[in-house]
């Protein structure tokens, strides 16, 4: 890569982590794995940054392949893969209704992974179903089911918890 | 938004909407510069990789017909070989090389006395595009193909079908390759089928053994189905028993990954265990696999499910 374009990659990663961790940290378990999912996929946008420069929307482009990364990630080595359990409960946010968001993210990262990827590139990211659709590379209506069966599932979850909906409506609506 | 294509209510929008001033902790472990360095590696590796292949090509169509010990590739398996008693391939190993081509690679391989099933998915993950080779032994295709001829498909006789190709592998025996989800595309298709290539494989090693008395009576082993590995990873391989090699009376049971949604409903045999109307999945505690049972009935399915022992020693637990 010729200096310029280094260039251009360092100011464009620098001014678009803050929003890459966030998109990570919402996909992810935790903060550890979420800085290993923005690292891979920084480390492919450098490979690939010439293509990247020439896509009609770069943001957009980037975070595709934040996404993909991840579901890839989620696909491999399910023999193989070592789980550390009962490990210290990480909180990231501090202030606010810290409890409640913890508990929020909590159940969002038990959605399964496809599920938990349309929930937040729509709810959280705003995206219309149909650029979700565009970005996972699957119809609308497949969209729409993943969106309905990642709700049930979230609801279920936070019901588990003996959390009801309505409080977190009371406590957190922004 | 449009409010309508939400699926979702106000309530679940709010409640996911806590998380959107949630912050990473500052700092975190991201290193730009790492990334970086990576990315150079990674591109010089491309750049070798890239001249290395160039160079092995080029001095192979140079020298390699010239060079004294220059011996063909190990020819296909003769038909006489791969079919016992002239009719019926081994139930437990395949009879085929299936290579990756047209867009599509293997997925998965059901051996089969009668007939091998090879099912592909795309190469592209982000496509759902899959494709079904199914062979059948000599005389055990369910009829002749009658479409137009096709190219030949490894020197042998060929014809279209809807959404694929036929051809006959060996004198009486043919093929097929029928592309799902996909609009009619004969190259893709005569590509696919060129990647089949007759050739006898080890019987499938099976990392668990199943209690006899569970089979059932009358059944017996009609064939092996096995993922092919995903990154040096086999997420699935299961035994198929039936009464008749090609009825539709078989039941399945096998290893497999489990899928983090799946949660247990019920608790067999002390095992945890996710039954639905068509599949009883034990979900032991601890252990990276699930065992599965599919096809004849409920309670067929359930002793079946809990009379399997998976050898530890075979799986990389």
């Amino acid at each position: 890569m010729r200096p310029d374009e280094e260039q251009d990659y360092v100011a464009y990663v620098t001014a678009r982590l803050p929003a890459l961790r966030r998109l990570s940290y919402y996909l992810c378990k935790d903060e550890h794995r979420a800085d290993d999912l923005v690292q891979s996929t920084i480390t492919r946008l450098y490979v690939h940054w010439r293509r990247a420069r020439e896509a009609r929307d770069l943001h957009r482009y980037v975070d595709k392949m934040l996404v993909r990364t991840f579901l890839n990630d989620q696909r491999l080595g399910w023999w193989t893969r070592v789980w550390l359990t009962d490990r210290p409960r990480e909180l990231p946010c501090p202030g606010g209704d810290m409890e409640t968001k913890v508990v929020v993210h909590d159940a969002l990262a038990q959605v399964p992974p496809r599920q938990r990827v349309v929930l937040v590139l729509r709810f959280l990211c705003d995206l219309p179903v149909t650029e979700v659709a565009e970005l996972l590379g699957c119809s609308a209506g497949n969209v729409k089911s993943q969106t309905a069966r990642g709700l049930a599932r979230l609801r279920e979850l936070l019901d588990l918890r003996e959390f009801t909906v309505e409080e977190v409506g009371e406590h957190g609506s922004r | 938004m449009d409010r309508g294509e939400w699926h979702g209510s106000t309530r679940d929008h709010a409640v996911l909407g806590l998380l959107r001033d949630v912050e990473p902790s500052a700092g975190g472990s991201v290193d730009i510069g790492r990334a970086m360095r990576a990315g150079r590696r990674r591109v010089r590796r491309r750049r070798v990789a890239v001249a290395v292949a160039a160079a092995a090509a080029t001095a192979l169509a140079v020298f390699l017909p010239s060079l004294p010990w220059t011996r063909p590739a190990p020819p296909a398996t003769p038909a006489s070989q791969l079919v016992q008693d002239g009719q019926a391939f081994d139930a437990a190993a395949p009879a085929f090389l299936v290579g990756s081509a047209g867009g599509f690679t293997p997925d998965s391989y059901e051996t089969g006395r009668y007939r091998q099933v090879i099912r592909l998915r795309s190469t592209d993950p982000a496509s759902r595009a899959t494709a079904v080779i199914t062979m059948y032994a000599p005389g055990r295709q369910p009829s002749l193909p009658d479409g137009e001829p096709a190219p030949p498909v490894n020197d042998r006789p060929a014809r279209w079908i809807p959404r694929g190709l036929a051809w006959e592998w060996a004198p009486g025996a043919w093929g097929t390759v029928a592309l799902e989800d996909q609009t009619e595309d004969r190259d893709r298709a005569h590509r696919v089928a060129q990647s089949v290539l007759p050739r006898r494989g080890a019987p499938v090693s099976i990392p668990f053994t199943v209690d006899p008395a569970a089979i059932g009576a009358g059944r017996r082993l009609i064939g092996v189905v096995t993922s092919y590995p995903n990154d040096q990873v086999t997420t699935r391989v299961s035994v198929k028993y039936g009464t008749h090699d090609l009825a539709g009376d078989w039941i399945e049971v096998g290893v497999r990954q489990p899928r983090p949604s799946t949660a247990p409903n019920a608790d067999l045999s002390s095992t945890p265990a996710a039954i639905s109307a068509s599949e009883v999945l034990l979900l032991p505690a601890g252990k990276p696999y699930a065992i599965f049972a599919r096809g004849g009935d409920g309670p067929a399915r359930r002793t079946l499910a809990t009379a399997v022992t998976v050898n530890a020693g075979s799986l990389n637990t």
